[in-house]
């Protein structure tokens, strides 16, 4: 081989190795750059899942307290059911797990079924916030059929529970999918009350299995916030049971209601009738779907139109969650006419003491006003006019005062704007619509206005109004939500009541007090009376134009004790058709009930005045051991009458027991031998005046504690606690609830 | 077998002892192999290398153990510590599911005892009646705490004393 050839074979060599290593290196160095930059991201995340197992922390949502600390909402961890139909293979396995499924989970099983021959899907959510017993059950279940493993499966889910149930539903709302809130508090404390979600990376091994703690970084779950509210358990279930038993009693479509802190603003209670269950929100209320079934059914129960039957369903489910003393806003009435006396007073164009005369009408323009009676009141002073409810001489007020400083009244008291309490869907006024602004105030309608007609104002607006003359002319910021606790306990933010504004002098305030005292001891708000407390307020009572013609809301604002106001109170019974439709014969007993309720909850000394004394019952003293003559002689000494059952001479057995509370001319019996009670039948006590009613009871045998108003003419008895047909043990005491009748729109 | 044997060759004595010699000198002398020396070794030294041969063995072997014990026993901890992630990871499940039963069931005891049944259950099913205001007795705190002293032997002077008289 000559030296050119070999020269010539050394540069081949030469560019063949470097062919090769170019190729070699370039695929290399061409794969690196596809894995690590051009496709870096996709095989990085592949890596990732491979290697690596990241697990979401759920953050439970906070708990809502009330302000004793009582739980009102928790959540806890719950399961999904799902199912993979497209591994059903037959009928036979559809029908064995639809039939499994509905038995464990509580459902229909023709749902279930048809879930199940949905073929073509991989997933279908049977049933989601299963507790642990029921995911126990399934689970069971699946894993005693071979196959079920890839047929039915489990997801993690919260559930948020409501040990109260329907308890103050249209204040705490309710959650949805994901443990969101959609309503109330629920809804707008969700930032607040959702925590921030958690994960754990974790290294996995060879066979999947997390590998040890050091090989993994935790994220911790931050649990949402603890709000604690400042509506009182034991207030609230005063407030809901008075109003349920008004609506029942009353035949009314709604009662709302609400009792404020006078020093605080803070919401002790709020509450609207009828409510729902906020563990099953979507269902609706008994009373709502009877009258649907009444509209939508024929006499043969066939359903007349199911397209309506579904929508009004529907709206009747919107209706339930609303809190209408928020939400809805209505013409106060007469219970404004302490606003118009507050301004009044406060500018000097009337006092107390001044003389009026009530013709039953006023003319202001070309409108003549009427007074709710007709005939008019003739000659009072101011505070008989308040008591008496009079339409002409607030009008005249109003006059006096002339628009700009009218309106400026309007305004102060917050009806012109929101009080932004902090609930959702709060009813903003709006302007020339709800209410007049002050360019479009005209002498006819401020004259309206004056006694609270032809605007309209929430029922949280009109009781932080009357709360400001309670609150020495203070206008308070309400709130309901008191602090808000992070997981240990710790409060991290605190509501600081706020004034908004005074709006009235103290005195002026006073004088109002005293002067809305007059009206419930006297005047249209008797029946708000409480013996031995001092209880002022306003009845109102306002058509609704825009429904019918005979639609009322029945309304009562007052606060207790009058001396030394504690708490603030508002009563609205909406569209009442059991006969009675004003504020006085309707809203007045329950705010009464409500009242004297909070007044013993919150430890408030009864004064009793000598007339009140008097009517007191009495304690019943402990006979048995006596003997029939002793024991006799003894009860009839303090006024009670006595029956004796049996033939022997020694009283073995009485009844009521010793140390019960009776009226003093009260049924006691006296059992001489052991034997079973005697039982009697409850007669119907309604509609009766006191003696009359106490005359029923004590010839049935029956003993009655008598509730509410029981002084002055045209009293009658309106419920009763033992339904009339139940059997009973003789000398049981029945409580019947009595009122006034006011027949005066007031 | 001549493995077997104990005769043993003493290669040195194959070797001459003289310097070797240069190589343009011819070896005439014709090339015979040396007979080789047989050295008869004793039992004792037979045993003592025995006895080395086994202990290096022994060392070895001791080494190799060690060294696959650690390695068994690095295996061994790294399932324990897998079998133990298992176990906490199931027990804080446990706990989870656990925490979950405690507030269901806290709620339903809430329900179960919630101010209307309690109510109910007090007045219909015990007869039980609502206090009434005048079986409460109020007792006013208001003045605070009061200490009353017993009070000393007062001490008077002689005038103080005759002063009293009059």
């Amino acid at each position: 081989m000559s030296k050119q050839q070999k020269n010539k074979f050394k540069n081949r060599a030469i560019i063949a190795l470097f062919i090769t290593c170019f190729l070699g290196f370039g695929a290399g160095a061409f794969g690196l750059v596809n894995v690590g930059i051009v496709n870096g991201e996709k095989y990085k995340l592949k890596a990732e899942s491979q290697q690596l197992s990241d697990t979401t922390v759920s953050a439970l949502r906070g708990t809502i307290y009330d302000a004793n600390m009582n739980v009102l909402a928790q959540s806890a961890d719950a399961w999904k059911i799902w199912i993979n139909p497209s591994k059903m293979k037959d009928d036979e396995t559809r029908q064995d797990i639809a039939t499994e499924l509905a038995a464990i989970l509580d459902l229909d099983f023709e749902e279930v079924l048809e879930k199940c021959h949905k073929e073509d899907r991989a997933y279908v959510l049977i049933k989601s916030q299963v507790e642990y017993e029921d995911k126990e059950a399934v689970l069971k279940f699946r894993s005693e059929h071979k196959g079920y493993n890839q047929i039915i499966g489990t997801e993690d889910d919260v559930k948020r529970y409501y040990p109260f149930g329907s308890f103050a539903s249209s204040v705490l709302g309710f959650t949805g999918s994901g443990d969101v809130g959609l309503s109330g508090l629920e809804y707008y404390y969700n930032d607040t009350l959702t925590g921030t979600t958690g994960r754990i990376i974790t290294a996995k091994n060879a066979k999947q299995v997390k590998m040890s703690s050091e090989y993994s970084a935790y994220f911790a779950a931050k649990t949402g916030l603890n709000l604690q509210l400042t509506i009182d358990q034991v207030m609230q279930y005063y407030l809901d049971s008075a109003l349920q038993s008004a609506v029942e009693v009353n035949d009314a479509s709604y009662g709302y209601g609400i009792i404020m802190d006078v020093e605080t603003g803070a919401i002790l209670a709020m509450s609207t009738k009828p409510d729902f269950d906020c563990n099953d929100p979507y269902t609706v209320n008994s009373v709502a779907l009877t009258e649907i079934a009444e509209q939508f059914t024929d006499e043969e129960g066939n359903i007349t139109d199911e397209e309506g039957r579904v929508q009004a369903i529907g709206d009747a489910r919107n209706a339930q969650w609303r809190n209408r003393t928020i939400t809805d806003s209505y013409e106060p009435g007469s219970v404004f006419k302490c606003v118009t006396a507050a301004a009044g007073l406060e500018e000097g164009v009337v006092t107390t003491g001044e003389m009026f005369n009530c013709t039953g009408s006023y003319e202001v323009a070309d409108r003549t006003y009427h007074c709710s009676h007709r005939a008019g009141h003739g000659v009072e002073d101011f505070t008989t006019a308040m008591m008496n409810s009079c339409n002409p001489i607030f009008i005249e007020v109003a006059q006096r005062l002339g628009k700009t400083t009218f309106y400026k009244y309007f305004e102060a008291f917050g009806f012109a704007e929101p009080t932004g309490i902090d609930l959702p869907a709060e009813s903003k006024p709006a302007a020339n619509v709800t209410y007049h602004t002050l360019d479009r105030l005209t002498s006819v309608a401020m004259a309206s206005t004056s006694f609270g007609q032809t605007f309209q104002a929430s029922p949280i607006q009109i009781i932080t109004a009357i709360n400001a003359i309670a609150n020495d002319g203070k206008l308070m910021q309400p709130y309901i939500v008191g602090a808000m606790l992070d997981s240990d306990g710790n409060k991290v933010f605190e509501t600081t009541p706020t004034v908004k504004r005074q709006v009235i002098s103290k005195d002026t305030a006073n004088t109002l007090n005293i002067m809305m005292e007059r009206v419930v001891s006297g005047g249209t708000a008797k029946n708000a009376y409480v013996p031995g407390y001092r209880v002022a307020g306003k009845t109102g009572t306002s058509q609704k134009l825009t429904v019918g013609e005979n639609i009322y809301v029945a309304s009562f604002c007052g606060f207790a004790p009058a001396d030394n106001p504690k708490i603030s109170v508002l009563i609205a019974i909406d569209e009442p058709k059991a006969g009675s439709f004003t504020g006085g014969s309707v809203a007045g007993p329950v705010a009464a009930e409500v009242i004297e309720n909070c007044m013993k909850y919150l430890n408030v000394e009864p004064q009793y005045t000598d007339d009140e004394l008097a009517r007191l019952d009495q304690k019943v003293a402990k006979v048995t051991g006596s003997t029939v003559v002793m024991a006799q002689k003894e009860l009839e000494s303090t006024g009670f009458t006595v029956k004796v059952i049996g033939k022997g001479n020694e009283v073995v057995k009485q009844f009521p027991q010793a140390g019960k509370t009776l009226a003093k001319n009260g049924v006691v019996v006296l059992y001489t031998e052991d034997m079973d009670p005697t039982l009697v039948t409850v007669p119907d006590l309604t509609g009766l005046s006191v003696a009359d009613a106490n005359n029923v009871a004590i010839s049935s045998g029956l003993n009655i504690k008598r509730v509410g108003y029981t002084k002055g003419a045209n009293i009658a008895s309106y419920r009763q606690s033992v339904e009339s047909g139940t059997d009973v043990q003789m000398g049981t005491v029945v409580t019947v609830y009595f009122r006034t009748e006011i027949k005066e729109e007031d | 077998m001549a493995y077997n044997r104990t005769e043993a060759v003493d290669m040195r004595r194959m070797q001459s002892s003289a310097a070797p010699a240069r190589r343009n000198i011819p070896n005439t002398r014709p090339r015979t192999a040396p007979k080789p020396q047989v050295l008869q070794k004793t039992k004792r030294q037979l045993r003592a290398e025995e006895f080395r041969s086994t202990k290096k063995a022994t060392k070895a072997l001791i080494v190799c153990s060690i060294f696959f014990f650690l390695i068994a026993l690095q295996i061994y901890s790294q399932v324990q510590v897998d079998e133990l992630d298992r176990q906490l990871d199931s027990i804080n499940q446990q706990i989870e599911v656990v925490e979950s039963e405690n507030t269901r069931l806290n709620m339903e005891l809430d329900s179960i005892i919630s101010l209307d049944k309690v109510d109910d259950y007090a007045q219909n099913v015990l007869g039980m009646v609502k206090v009434e205001n005048y079986q409460v007795s109020y007792i006013d705190l208001s003045g605070g705490d009061a200490i009353t002293q017993s009070g000393g032997k007062i001490q008077r002077s002689l005038w103080e004393t005759i002063k009293m008289y009059f």
